[in-house]
């Protein structure tokens, strides 16, 4: 072949790494030569094959059976930081309705379109209420034997 | 959780949130899949090379240190399973050979029904002539083929410099353009 374009310059002109100059040389070159089209036209053929064959779908046979073996290896045994609201719910022996509440004083977070919290998270909300109902009892008798006191 | 990135799902999972793995599963299970079939030219071995990698990946999930590059750690795992694949095969053939029988041919074939049975006959000849390149071409041009996969995390994943992937996946493609371009020379 006498062609003057080598592959590497081909190469190039696909994409779009050549200066200016070089780029209309090719072009010149190109309208004149059926071989170097045919020589482009196989160069872009195989990057056109080559992305579509990386798009080839994935069977819902495979996807179910590949799903299902994933969930086996990652959920079996598994005690789970993040609960939903109704785990959470009966995490804390509650009506799930009854969460409502509690939720707007935790750091509730949405994912996979329903809203969750951490264990740990829910864990530190019953540690600091039980705190509170505390003090709250140590405060109420204080201030009876100090009314009675002063009675 | 669409808006979360690799990583924090990455960490939600260690956190005890199994469907966030999920969610990593269905980011990546077609690139997945797809580079497997490409490299192995047989549609059976990818599917299970699929499975194997997610499962692979799960159980190493507390050794992958967290910096962007999820989906590089990702196809490595799935590349050490098709070379690992690839070295089965080779002796499978050897073996095959010495004893005179026949390998059966790989499942190559393209499912997408809506594609022409022109189109899959190309996209079947394309993955014939993937599986004569050097496995080194192959594999470069395996990841070359997905759009979003930087020069940069292929280096990632193939180990090796970004100008030696550059080199390889630049003479990858001429070679597959000169096998496409003798297949129409042969065409009647």
């Amino acid at each position: 072949m006498n062609c003057p374009l080598t592959d590497d310059s081909l190469l190039n002109y696909v994409d779009g790494d050549l200066p200016p100059a070089q780029t209309t040389a090719v072009q010149e070159h190109l309208a004149g030569c059926p071989t170097c089209r045919r020589r482009l036209g196989a160069l872009e053929q195989a990057d056109a094959l080559l992305r579509e064959a990386a798009r080839e779908d994935v069977s819902a046979g495979l996807l179910h059976s590949a799903r299902r073996a994933l969930s086996d290896e990652t959920g079996v045994g598994h005690v789970s930081e993040i609960l939903t609201l109704e785990e959470a719910a009966s995490f804390l022996r509650i009506e799930p309705g009854d969460m409502d509440e509690i939720a707007a004083e935790l750091p509730v977070f949405e994912l996979a379109g329903r809203y969750r919290v951490r264990r740990s998270k829910l864990l530190e909300w019953v540690a600091q209420r039980e705190r509170a109902q505390t003090q709250a009892r140590l405060s109420g008798e204080l201030s009876r034997q100090i009314a009675s006191g002063g009675a | 959780m669409r808006g979360l990135d690799d990583d924090s799902l990455v960490d939600l999972f260690r956190g005890g949130a199994a469907d966030a793995f999920e969610a990593l599963f269905a980011r990546y299970h077609r690139m997945v899949f797809n580079y497997a079939f490409l490299m192995t030219g047989d549609r059976q071995a990818a599917e299970d090379i699929l499975q194997d990698t997610f499962i692979a990946a799960a159980r190493s999930v507390p050794r992958y240190e967290p910096a962007g590059r999820f989906r590089a750690w990702l196809m490595a795992i799935c590349r050490n399973r098709c070379l690992a694949l690839l070295e089965r095969f080779r002796t499978r053939r050897r073996l095959m050979d010495e004893s005179g029988f026949e390998l059966l041919t790989p499942s190559i074939s393209s499912v997408r029904a809506h594609e022409s049975l022109a189109r899959r006959e190309e996209l079947d000849r394309l993955r014939v002539h993937l599986q004569e390149l050097p496995e080194a071409s192959r594999d470069a041009l395996s990841l070359y083929a997905f759009d979003d996969l930087s020069y940069a995390e292929i280096a990632q994943v193939l180990g090796c410099p970004i100008n030696t992937v550059k080199t390889l996946i630049r003479r990858a493609r001429i070679a597959l353009a000169h096998q496409l371009a003798a297949d129409h020379e042969d065409l009647p």
